[in-house]
């Protein structure tokens, strides 16, 4: 069961973006993966419903916390958008009220059907 | 915010460092843009902590995306010899449009920018556009674009074979071009048929059926 309530964090996406802070690495994949290149358009994105078929993954402390009496969770979710499988995570600071997104990428259980279909048709039958 | 507090975890731990980065547009040029980010010594986290990259990005994407406008359709004005007031006329855009675009009068939107490198990437969807989207004759037209495509591609591949001491293939694109070479005069017929039946042929947006 996931830890925040993504409407929530949807909300902010689109109407509190100030407070919504994407870690470095987040642009960088945002843009060279889901060509979105500024934070509004990545916030817009999400605000807009762009992360189609949300599939809860898990929750987990973020470890590097270095308040540890501020217990922070981080909520994570796999999505689809055209033929991307993507993977988000996200977490929210009390003290800050700040939503933070760590992740934004392709997700580690993308389907590669096509991709194996290809390898296997260009090998055709041959023995390698 | 005042910023040496971290967003992230609230650490006074902050240090904002430059970083460069490229930023590339089809059809256009890369451009390089230095960015800011901050980095807290605290919890490790990263990033644009205060929005200040946006306008610089915005900024360079809009230089980037005027000159892919201008080398799209200097391509087909130059190149491929396609008058801009026919590409205005099959995609019923207003007369001078992409005169005003290419001379960076106008600013296209980002749907006018799509367009543009859809058709400069893809110049038969002109053809399609001629034919008022008729389903089947824009099946037809992608079925000759990818024909001759194909055989431009075989014919590379001849040339490189004959140049080759050994007639046996070395590597997978090899044995798919013996595997799947269709005889010339199947290919022949199929492209003399689509020209006939529509009167269409490789740039040439003017069907004379």
């Amino acid at each position: 069961m996931p830890y925040y309530d993504y409407e929530q964090f949807k909300q902010a996406c689109e109407s509190q973006q100030d407070n919504v802070i994407p870690w470095g690495s987040v642009k960088r994949d945002a843009k060279d993966i889901f060509k979105l290149y500024t934070e509004e358009e990545l916030l817009n994105f999400i605000a807009n419903g762009g992360l189609e078929e949300l599939k809860f993954v898990n929750t987990k402390e973020w470890e590097k916390n270095p308040n540890k009496s501020n217990k922070i969770e981080v909520d994570a979710y796999e999505f689809k958008t055209l033929g991307i499988r993507g993977y988000i995570a996200f977490m929210f600071n009390k003290i800050t009220q700040k939503w933070i997104i760590k992740s934004f990428h392709m997700s580690d259980q993308s389907n590669d059907t096509m991709k194996k279909a290809f390898k296997i048709a260009f090998k055709g039958n041959r023995e390698d | 915010m005042r910023k040496n507090i971290c967003p992230v975890c609230g650490e006074k731990s902050l240090s904002k460092h430059f970083e460069k980065q490229i930023l590339k547009e089809p059809f256009g040029r890369g451009k390089e843009i230095e960015i800011v980010e901050y980095r807290c010594n605290a919890c490790g986290s990263s990033g644009d902590f205060f929005h200040e990259n946006d306008i610089l990005i915005e900024e360079a994407l809009s230089i980037l995306k005027a000159q892919s406008v201008k080398n799209i359709l200097n391509d087909f004005s130059n190149d491929k010899k396609i008058q801009l007031s026919a590409i205005e006329r099959v995609l019923s855009l207003p007369q001078r449009t992409l005169t005003k675009w290419k001379n960076g009068a106008v600013k296209p939107s980002a749907a006018g920018v799509a367009l543009l490198k859809i058709i400069g990437l893809f110049p038969w969807i002109l053809e399609v556009a001629e034919n008022k989207f008729n389903y089947d004759i824009a099946q037809s037209i992608f079925i000759e674009s990818a024909v001759e495509t194909f055989m431009t591609y075989r014919i590379q591949e001849r040339s490189t074979q004959a140049n080759e001491a050994s007639s046996m293939p070395s590597t997978q694109t090899d044995a798919l071009t013996v595997v799947y070479s269709p005889p010339e005069p199947f290919i022949d017929s199929i492209l003399s048929s689509q020209r006939v039946e529509y009167g269409i042929g490789q740039n040439n947006i003017s069907p004379t059926a």
